[in-house]
């Protein structure tokens, strides 16, 4: 053997899809297409199954509550993709509670199994308003992605969180969801639709799009830029605008 | 032979795919002697990126061969035949079409349809992951002979001065039948290739996982050429979990002889001139195959256009202990095992 050591250190990136299911959801016929996306998704990576040597993917819903509806897998090996159901109301405090619990999980997991975890991204969709108080939800985000590395207070595991938004949820509270917002390179954004509600099926396929592109070229890349999160920009002309954390929402609708 | 046309003799189209630089378009009514299967022109989405001595390069390898050696390499790789273009300028190439053998059509075990380029990637996920897509298995017989014929192709080219560059899995597509041992590999993809003491037309890139050590990631080289077709050897050779991203040529020791392990490993090093050549590859291969009892297997697949069923294909499993992240290259089926025999390998029940 030669002096170079061929050992291999695996890297995985995971992403977890974060769904709105409250009967609003239900109604504007959003949460029937949010079921596709994980159906696309595993046809795409179908395409480009070597990908699935760099990620993994999970999915949570929330309502009042919030539930595992996919625990982190990869994609190729589940026989079959299950499904959102609606229910209640929109508790985001439940939502990123659960998800901090599930990272941690799972990140140990990885880790304890052998791999180098890359910082996990976080698709979050909501067409609401939380039902919680302000201060609530707030205090949960900043459990979910406060990290002080100098002191290392706080989660160390923390997401980066992309925050999607149908009609009903509101741009300033999802803007402040955009996770981390500096330094440049590494800023997250958001997307918001930009129709009615009766374009919500619509703006839901263009988000299934952006998704996928994402976690192909993401995961793609995780060997090259040590696992940054590609955000691809949506069709100007589609329902769907990108928009940063500092990007002025007045611009949002005409 | 002349080897530029004009974007406007080309005649209808129809669009068949978007890659990241261009649009790839079968003309239905341009005929090409040279072609004659049917051609295919890629237009560059971004001309400016493009050097068009480097592609008027390419084309010219091809143009300047003579007969017998330009059929040699049409049948190693899907060559640029012409340069396309407009006002002067060079707008894109025209192709031959990828020969239907080295797509697989058919319907997955679940019964949906299905098409895809046999990309060489297929081949490095585990064989049940590939069936469940559609895709036939692959025994370890096959496997090597697949090392070499890409390995006939990849030496054709660099004693022609030839860089591939971004050898990946997707750049090359592999074909089986009908016979078990009709076996071949065609590089796709070719308009990033380099002659020696040229820059490349399109710039040379590396494909995540497969970049070369150091700063030669920035150089490609017939010596990048072979370290990565190393890295093809030990994927393609271990299929599996993680087999896509690994470097490990522990993966796939128990394979080979000792002197397959040394070539595998100089092929790897840090240092470029350490590293064998395509030939040394070639000839070894050539060798090693033969100490293979040969496989008279029915064809994996009875005719292009049918998925290939599991039933058909022979087993083999290694002396050696087979660790969780190296599986077996394929699954047992009939009962019968590959498996060496005081140093050979031999199909036993
Ligand atoms: N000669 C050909 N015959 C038939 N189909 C082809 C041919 N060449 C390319 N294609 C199709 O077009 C697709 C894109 O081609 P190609 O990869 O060459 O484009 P590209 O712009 O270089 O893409 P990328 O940079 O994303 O790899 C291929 O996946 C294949 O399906």
């Amino acid at each position: 053997m030669s002096d170079v050591n061929h050992d291999d250190q695996l890297k995985l990136l995971p992403f977890y899809l974060v769904c709105d299911v409250s009967i609003s959801m239900v109604q504007s016929g959003a949460l029937d297409e949010v079921n596709k996306i994980l159906p696309a998704l595993v046809e795409a990576l179908e395409r480009n199954p070597i990908i699935c040597d760099k990620i993994r993917f999970s999915a949570l819903d929330f309502s009042d509550d919030s539930r595992v509806v996919l625990p982190l897998c990869n994609l190729l090996d589940e026989p079959s993709m299950p499904a959102f159901e609606g229910r209640g109301g929109t508790s985001y405090v439940a939502a990123f509670n659960a998800l901090r619990t599930q990272i941690e999980n799972d990140v140990n997991m990885l880790k304890a199994d052998g791999f180098l975890v890359h910082r996990p991204a976080v698709f979050f969709l909501s067409d609401g308003e939380p039902t919680d108080n302000e201060g609530d939800w707030k205090n949960a985000f900043h459990n979910l992605t406060f990290f002080d590395k100098a002191t290392t207070q706080g989660f160390r595991m923390y997401p980066n969180v992309i925050p999607f938004g149908l009609v009903g949820a509101n741009p300033q509270i999802l803007q402040q969801l955009i996770h981390p917002t500096q330094p440049a390179n590494r800023a997250m954004s958001m997307f918001m639709s930009t129709g009615d509600e009766r374009a919500a099926a619509n703006a839901v396929a263009e988000i299934a799009k952006l998704l996928i592109q994402s976690v192909l070229a993401s995961g793609t890349g995780v060997a090259n830029n040590g696992g940054g999160i590609v955000l691809p920009p949506p069709d100007p002309n589609g329902p769907i605008a990108q928009l940063g954390a500092d990007d002025d929402l007045d611009d949002l609708y005409l | 032979m002349a080897i530029d046309v004009t974007r406007d003799s080309l005649g209808n189209m129809d669009l068949l795919a978007e890659g990241g630089q261009g649009k790839i378009y079968k003309l239905t009514h341009f005929r090409l002697p040279d072609c004659p299967s049917g051609v295919v022109y890629k237009e560059y989405k971004d001309s400016s990126k493009i050097t068009a001595a480097g592609l008027t390069g390419i084309v010219g390898v091809r143009s300047r061969m003579p007969q017998s050696e330009r059929d040699l390499l049409d049948r190693y790789a899907v060559w640029p035949v012409r340069t396309v273009s407009k006002d002067g300028s060079i707008r894109g190439i025209l192709m031959p079409i990828i020969p239907p053998n080295y797509v697989q059509t058919g319907t997955k075990p679940n019964g949906q349809p299905m098409r895809a380029e046999r990309e060489v990637q297929f081949l490095f996920i585990s064989p049940e992951q590939a069936r469940r897509l559609g895709h036939g298995l692959v025994n370890l017989v096959q496997r090597l002979r697949i090392c070499l014929e890409y390995a006939r192709g990849l030496e054709f080219l660099s004693s022609r001065e030839v860089v591939f560059g971004d050898i990946s899995a997707k750049n090359a597509l592999y074909s089986i039948g009908p016979s078990s041992t009709d076996i071949s590999v065609v590089m796709v993809d070719c308009d990033a290739v380099r002659v020696t003491g040229n820059a490349a037309a399109v710039e040379q890139l590396n494909s995540p996982d497969w970049d070369p050590p150091g700063t030669e990631s920035r150089h490609l080289t017939k010596a990048t050429d072979v370290y990565k077709f190393a890295l093809f050897v030990i994927r393609v050779l271990s299929p599996g979990a993680n087999a896509s991203v690994s470097r490990n040529p522990k993966r796939v020791e128990s394979i080979f002889d000792k002197e397959g392990r040394k070539l595998l490993e100089a092929s790897l090093a840090d240092n470029s001139r350490l590293r064998p050549s395509m030939q040394d590859w070639l000839s070894y291969l050539e060798k090693f195959v033969q100490t293979f009892p040969t496989d008279t297997t029915p064809a994996l697949r009875s005719a292009p256009g049918t998925a290939a069923t599991a039933n058909n294909t022979r087993t083999q499993t290694r002396t050696a202990p087979v660790s969780a992240t190296n599986n077996p290259p394929s699954a047992a089926t009939d009962g019968l095992k590959l498996r060496k025999v005081g140093g050979k390998w031999q199909w036993v029940p």
